[in-house]
């Protein structure tokens, strides 16, 4: 990683522990501005925990977290505005439109109404919702929700986004055509993002850096995803099976 | 709209229209019912003890006719209790639910205690200690209402989905951006199909706190067709009296078709 790369995540030598229960240990890990880093693990290896800790809803044990140059649980408003997140399950608000859950975010951080109608009907359109405008989540398909809730996440332009197995419960076609998207827009606006995922080949589909994470949270290993064999080849099958045996052979052990 | 989202919509119309149908067979059948087991009691018993359907819809004419004004005064009655207990059982309701281990936990226990209290004594109690009759009547009702509205929208409040707390968390609002984001129309949702069950049951109170407490509106009026005993305006102002529910049942209906239009029911084959 070069040293002028501005790091917007930081998690320097970090525990958790619940009573007993040790989550999270000794884990250390930067992402750079514009990098796409996804962590792979079986359940249990503390990826939520994770999240948790960058989303500010956890206090460490031991050590730093810093995203952005501050500290997500004791300085958590001042990361208003500054992470994005996308779940497994849209969780749109029901009673609000398409239009109306993009603007949530901008609302929150009181933009003016002007500016939170014109960048939410950008962000629908981008992610190609631009006549769903006015379909309240239950006229959506699976879809077209979690476009929904991807642009929602990405409204507020964000330093961070957050993908919490956002693309696992869709079928596996809608699911490669949100992919592309989430590219194309990372792309566009440099966007730094963390992907939690249990799917290896997604993984190296999104991320620039893979990292594998076993029980307690501590990272296995790291992939540069340029380095190894590109998703859908043959030798990716190969890889990708090792990558499971190491992951299995960490739970087992 | 693509062919195929006009094809649902289609038929989603045909199957609602299908639907008003057999409710509205339903309502004749239950009409019909009524109406012929009326004629048995009236076959089957003396005409001043039970009067025929013709007897009963001439005198509902008549207490139409003659008596609108207490129909009318019922019904501003009604409204304004309905009105205040929503409005406050609302706010009591949500405060509940935002602040739930102060204003919570002292108002659920008081709100219990409200609620087992029987109507009666709220009526009786009131005509000895209230000399105004209006303010005897509404303090009645709202009484009455104000405990069950409370207690649904805090039940509404405390039935928040975490996960979507959790999706608007994301944003760090302020309390009062989550109370107008998530908690108001999450408990008004609540607050509207409660309005079903507490304005019957504050008009059927509403009308026996009138037949006790007041000399004016329909309850009232019921009171002296009972001293006169004159069976048939009885009957008359019930067939009144179901006929302003369902009204305002309908009037219901339509507030949550058009407000809760977000809403997918779903239904079982």
């Amino acid at each position: 990683m070069s040293p002028d790369k501005r790091i917007v995540v930081d998690v320097d030598n970090v525990t958790v522990r619940f009573k007993s229960f040790v989550a999270v240990e000794g884990l250390s890990l930067q992402i750079a501005k514009g990098e796409r880093v996804a962590i792979l693990g079986r359940t249990g290896a503390g990826k939520s925990t994770l999240l948790n800790l960058l989303v500010g809803n956890l206090a460490p044990t031991a050590g730093k977290v810093r995203v952005a140059g501050a500290d997500p649980f004791s300085e958590h408003q001042a990361l208003q505005g500054r992470i994005g997140m996308a779940f497994q399950s849209p969780r749109l608000v029901p009673w609000r439109t398409a239009l109306g859950n993009v603007k949530l975010g901008l609302e929150i951080l009181r933009r003016s109404k002007a500016e939170q109608d014109r960048t939410a009907r950008q962000w629908l359109e981008q992610v190609h919702l631009g006549s769903a405008v006015d379909l309240y989540p239950s006229q959506l398909s699976g879809g077209m929700r979690q476009r929904v809730s991807l642009a929602r996440a990405f409204a507020i332009e964000p330093d961070l986004i957050l993908l919490d197995e956002a693309f696992s419960a869709l079928d596996e076609v809608t699911a490669a055509d949100l992919r592309n998207e989430f590219l194309r827009l990372c792309a566009q606006i440099e966007m730094t993002s963390l992907i939690v995922t249990h799917n290896i080949e997604e993984a190296f589909i999104l991320a620039d850096r893979v990292i594998l994470l076993g029980r307690p949270a501590k990272i296995l290993k790291t992939f540069v995803a340029s380095e190894e064999p590109a998703p859908g080849t043959a030798d990716f099958v190969a890889f990708r099976e090792t990558i499971h045996k190491m992951i299995v052979g960490n739970a087992s052990s | 709209m693509s062919s195929a989202e006009k094809k649902q919509n289609d038929l989603e119309a045909a199957k609602a229209r299908q639907l008003m149908l057999r409710t509205a067979l339903g309502y004749a059948l239950a009409i019909a019912i009524f109406i012929v087991l009326i004629e048995v009691g009236h076959s089957s018993l003396p005409p001043y003890l039970f009067p025929s359907t013709t007897q009963i819809l001439s005198n509902t004419v008549e207490a139409l006719r003659h008596d609108w004004l207490d129909l009318l005064l019922t019904v501003v009655r009604l409204i304004f209790a309905l009105l205040t207990a929503t409005l406050l059982g609302w706010l009591l309701g949500l405060l509940m639910g935002a602040f739930r281990s102060s204003v919570g936990l002292v108002a659920m226990p008081i709100l219990s205690i409200l609620q087992a209290i029987p109507a009666a004594s709220w009526i009786l109690v009131a005509s000895l200690w209230i000399a105004e009759p209006e303010i005897r009547v509404w303090l009645i009702c709202f009484s009455l209402g104000l405990p069950l509205y409370a207690i649904s929208v805090y039940e509404g409040v405390r039935d928040l989905d975490g996960e979507l707390l959790e999706a608007v968390e994301q944003f760090r609002p302020t309390k009062w951006q989550v109370m107008y984001i998530l908690l108001l129309p999450q408990s008004f949702v609540y607050l509207l199909i409660s309005m079903r069950t507490v304005s019957s049951l504050v008009l059927r109170v509403l009308v026996f706190a009138e037949l006790i407490g007041a000399s004016t509106g329909v309850g009232a009026r019921m009171s002296d067709a009972q001293t006169n005993f004159d069976m048939p305006m009885i009957f008359a102002w019930t067939v009144i009296m179901v006929v302003l529910n369902f009204a305002m049942l309908w009037l219901i209906d339509i507030a949550e078709r058009y407000l809760l239009s977000w809403r997918r029911e779903v239904a079982i084959r």
